[in-house]
């Protein structure tokens, strides 16, 4: 039997799989996926009346593609390394059979390359929200797809080989891969954005791909069988530990007090890549608030009385960036959630109710986001650009935002804990939504939190034990 | 005649820590083999580099007479192995796993029926593995590791999660194989099967093998002829 029939065999099984898994959630699939996509077409809508008139320079649609492919990277760098070396997965009972590694490694290609497509296509959906798509450029989405996929399975191929080894030439030698092709998928994907067709750049593209793709392949067969065992162990140099809690003892009770300590545990040892870079998004939203406040990209406006200054475009980028930053900080629920759903037998085994669990991820998104409403504070703060007499009630309203933010999205944790990708946008869509009308008016920020958050919990909790009891969404 | 299983000055490290460290040994055609040690001792990590799943640092391991590390594929043709721990597709049915790693073996997919039958989960092969019990789950590993007609069977842990009868069943199973030649490597933590089955039993320590022989030999090298199996490994287990 040959390589590729092997290759399609794994695929299948996997593909296979998925479609029942998804045919078992029709919930989610008929009713939560099209509000949830609905939401995020309307706001894209929105957003992209907004920005109709902006025109941004080659430069800086370039910078923003490649930052994007970069974060596509290394989002997917546990995911990746899954794949790769089938931790917690169901094809390590396979891996004693007679399974070339190349059959191994081009079913996670494969699969790699499905997830890959699907960013294809949220893009290209963007491009069509955004009136921004000629349809004969669809073609640069191709290489964009592959490049995409092969560099994130390099990195995790180097990222364990890395972490195991330690060999800082053969580091430097995958940053710089890794680098060029999120380099050169993101200039892919920003020649999409603009319309724009280089040959050069379609040509250094295929030569990257077929580099990448036998880098890959010989990367694979050297590394694989020799990091396998200590991927399957991943050992963590440091240990970090966090500060009694027990402080939240008594307000939430030990059951939940001890999950929240064990989530707050696991995100300071790096439970998955997706913590770096949503700190590193945060990071980077805050950055970008400073560099407009700095550069005074905001129109200037006028204060007629001391409390006006709430509208002052500044100081509503302040605000925005405190939202942006704390939902993007919540975002790391759903992933932590998708870590622990296979070690929730501890909870069932206990006898922990669903108002427990979800109590506990409450406080985790909300203790997880903390940083951002004075991390963004004091960022605006730092650049001089505000008025100075609004500074205090400025840092309330961080703090009342990143409070209400937290709490909205967190309160849907559980909603849908085993489709994580469709959980973040949720959450996101949620947290951000109410946040930018808390923004613009903070007493209906206050209204909506006063008169939605009760319900939130009776949900959350009726959720949260309907998924403890029947694994079901 | 050539060893089915040939390990050679095998080491394997994880940092500072040595998992197996120089181990050699050899398994017959037709013996059954059997490791045993305490937690950590090494055990499924030198499983694991004579299944061909992870590399020796060091040493070579040799399946009927082929270097593994040179033809991975061919060898591994020779082999069956149930993992310790077993994870498995949630959503394929059992018999869709099992003609999945028939396919993957190029094996005959018509024995199927056999080893369902067998291992007495014939009634769920239609269900999906993610409403079996950890029994029936142990039971659809220990089919996948026969498919094939494999000349080594390497278990790791194969009584985990098995009733009285299944144990019984495999024991006999197991007996009445070796005589026709088919050989069996064991990792186990249950000393009256392990003794009861095992030609030769390995006791394992801190990455080495600190006792070889049959049963009886270890016995009298422990001085504990009538005692429980149990108390001759600790003895040489120490």
């Amino acid at each position: 039997m040959t390589d590729s029939r092997k290759t399609l065999l794994l695929v299948g099984a996997s593909l296979r799989s998925e479609l029942r898994w998804a045919s078992r959630h029709l919930y989610a699939a008929l009713v939560l996926t099209p509000i949830v996509v609905g939401m995020t077409y309307a706001t894209a809508s929105r957003f992209a009346g907004v920005i109709e008139e902006w025109h941004p320079s080659t430069l800086t649609v370039s910078i923003m593609a490649v930052s994007l492919a970069v974060c596509l990277v290394a989002l997917s760098l546990s995911r990746a390394s899954a794949e790769i070396y089938h931790i917690r997965r169901p094809e390590s009972s396979l891996d004693a059979l007679p399974i070339s590694a190349s059959s191994h490694l081009h079913a996670a290609l494969l699969i790699r390359l499905v997830r890959a497509a699907a960013t294809g296509v949220m893009i290209l959906a963007a491009a069509i929200i955004l009136d921004r798509i000629d349809l004969k450029k669809i073609a640069l989405l191709v290489p964009f797809v592959l490049l995409l996929a092969l560099a994130q399975l390099l990195a995790a191929l180097n990222w364990i080989h890395w972490n195991h080894r330690g060999e800082k030439r053969a580091a430097l030698f995958a940053i710089v891969c890794v680098a060029l092709a999120s380099t050169n998928a993101g200039m892919l994907m920003a020649a999409f954005a603009r319309g724009e067709v280089r040959l050069w750049l379609i040509a250094a593209s295929a030569v990257l791909i077929i580099l990448f793709y036998l880098l890959l392949g010989f990367l694979h067969a050297r590394w694989r069988a020799s990091d396998l065992e200590y991927a399957r162990r991943l050992k963590l140099a440091g240990r970090w530990n966090i500060v009694s809690l027990a402080i939240f003892q008594k307000r939430l009770g030990v059951v939940a007090a001890s999950q929240l300590a064990r989530d707050l545990q696991l995100t300071l040892r790096a439970f998955s890549s997706a913590v770096y870079v949503i700190v590193g998004l945060a990071l980077l939203t805050t950055a970008l608030l400073a560099t407009a406040l700095v550069d005074r990209w905001l129109p200037v406006g006028e204060v007629t009385a001391w409390l006006d200054a709430t509208w002052l475009p500044s100081v509503m980028a302040v605000k925005i960036a405190c939202v942006i930053v704390t939902a993007s900080l919540v975002s790391l629920v759903p992933v932590l959630i998708a870590y622990e759903l296979p070690l929730l037998w501890v909870e069932r085994a206990i006898g922990t109710t669903g108002l427990d669990i979800w109590k506990a991820k409450l406080w985790y998104a909300r203790l997880v986001s903390l940083p951002a409403a004075p991390l963004v504070w004091t960022a605006a703060m730092l650049t001089a650009q505000l008025p100075l007499n609004y500074s205090l009630p400025l840092l309330l309203e961080c703090v009342w935002l990143w409070w209400m933010v937290s709490s909205m999205s967190g309160a849907f944790a559980f909603e849908m804990p085993t489709r994580t990708g469709l959980s973040i946008v949720l959450m996101a869509t949620i947290g951000l939504g109410a946040g930018v009308i808390a923004s613009m008016l903070w007493p209906v920020g206050l209204m909506v939190y006063g008169m939605t958050m009760h319900s939130l919990t009776e949900r959350g909790r009726a959720r949260t034990r309907y998924y403890l009891i029947t694994e079901e969404e | 005649m050539i060893p089915v299983i040939e390990v050679e000055s095998v080491t394997k490290r994880y940092g500072d820590i040595v998992a197996v460290d120089c181990v050699s040994v050899s398994i017959e055609r037709g013996e059954a083999f059997s490791l045993i040690g305490r937690n950590g001792a090494g055990k499924s990590t030198l499983i694991r580099m004579i299944t061909g799943i992870t590399e020796p640092d060091a040493g070579h391991v040799k399946v009927c007479g082929e270097d593994l590390a040179h033809r991975q594929v061919e060898t591994k043709r020779h082999l069956g192995y149930l993992p310790e721990e077993l994870i498995l597709y949630e959503r394929l049915t059992g018999r869709e796993f099992l003609k999945l790693v028939a396919g993957l073996r190029e094996a005959d997919q018509s024995k199927i029926d056999r080893e369902l039958e067998f291992f007495e989960i014939a009634h769920a092969a239609n269900k999906l593995v993610g409403g079996y019990s950890l029994g029936m789950r142990k039971k659809l590993g220990l089919a996948a590791a026969w498919t094939g007609a494999p000349d080594v069977l390497i278990l790791d842990e194969p009584l985990n999660g098995l009733d009285v009868e299944m144990m019984r069943k495999l024991r006999l199973r197991i007996e009445s194989e070796r005589s026709e030649g088919r050989a069996f490597l064991i990792s186990s933590h249950v000393m009256s099967f392990v003794e009861r089955i095992s030609d030769r039993v390995a006791i394992m320590r801190a990455g080495r093998i600190v006792s070889l022989g049959s049963p009886s030999e270890l016995r009298l090298t422990a001085g504990l002829e009538d005692a429980l199996f149990e108390d001759v490994f600790f003895h040489l287990a120490g």
